[in-house]
């Protein structure tokens, strides 16, 4: 595990993750893709985000277009980090800082704006 | 005494002068049963993601008490009654968060953010219209 980890530690992030899908047929002709090496948990580390409820911004990184709450397996994030990260969603989603169904960027970011409105 | 932090969102048709007298109010009930409140927070009219009694907006404002348990239970219980108040969250903290909650930093920012999923990007200057020959698609 962790030669694993050390192998890359900094990769940009980016949206795919890199270990999620064997891009090849079940029957083992062509064999699965491998991750390389984990993606780091963005949680982790010396200046990462708090996870805090009263972020819905950051917090709306690790929704799905749908509102969902994302699989670590995505994220990458550590079990640790995803637990606190579904609570802290959970709380922001409770005080309709986020929604339940629907895309929480946009709903997010939409809230945010109105009162300091940059002159253009 | 435990440290506690209260968000609570008052009904959108309420004047900003009733907020404050309801904040106010809110705290003389935690101060009467021997709290003291640590900070208070205005996040102001915000936007709802969903509609919560048929408010679409509501006045949001955060609280930290420290507090005994008996004087959240009052606070709450309070609140239960006040129809202005749609709903509270009361949290438990180990330790008070120093300066402005990340909501409204996120708001100085502006919409720059420097996040990846942030606000729309400014306007983008005159561009000359691209030109291109439509030899396989039929519009026009």
């Amino acid at each position: 595990m962790s030669a694993l980890r050390s192998e890359r530690p900094s990769r940009d992030r980016d949206e795919t993750p890199r270990n999620a899908v064997p891009s090849t047929d079940e029957n083992g002709e062509q064999r699965p893709r491998r991750p390389r090496g984990r993606k780091r948990c963005p949680f982790t580390g010396p200046n990462a985000p708090k996870i805090d409820y009263k972020d819905p911004r950051t917090l709306a990184r690790y929704l799905s277009e749908r509102g969902k709450i994302m699989p670590a397996r995505l994220s990458g994030v550590s079990a640790k980090n995803q637990r606190k990260l579904a609570l802290a969603i959970k709380r922001a989603r409770f005080l309709a800082l986020m929604p339940y169904v629907g895309d929480a960027r946009r709903t997010v970011n939409q809230s945010v704006t109105p009162t300091t409105q940059t002159a253009a | 005494m435990p440290l506690y932090e209260t968000v609570i969102i008052a009904r959108q048709d309420l004047a900003p002068a009733q907020v404050d007298e309801l904040t106010t109010q809110l705290q003389a009930t935690v101060t009467s049963q021997g709290g003291k409140t640590a900070k208070m927070e205005s996040w102001g009219l915000r936007n709802l993601a969903y509609k919560i009694n048929k408010n679409r907006k509501g006045h949001y404002v955060l609280f930290n008490f420290d507090a005994p348990p008996q004087a959240i239970h009052e606070l709450e219980r309070t609140m239960r009654i006040n129809e202005d108040v749609l709903r509270y969250l009361s949290i438990k903290l180990d330790e008070f968060e120093e300066g402005q909650s990340a909501i409204l930093r996120q708001r100085d920012e502006g919409e720059e953010g420097g996040d990846r999923f942030g606000g729309d990007r400014g306007d983008r200057g005159y561009r000359a219209r691209p030109r291109r020959d439509n030899s396989d698609t039929g519009e026009e």
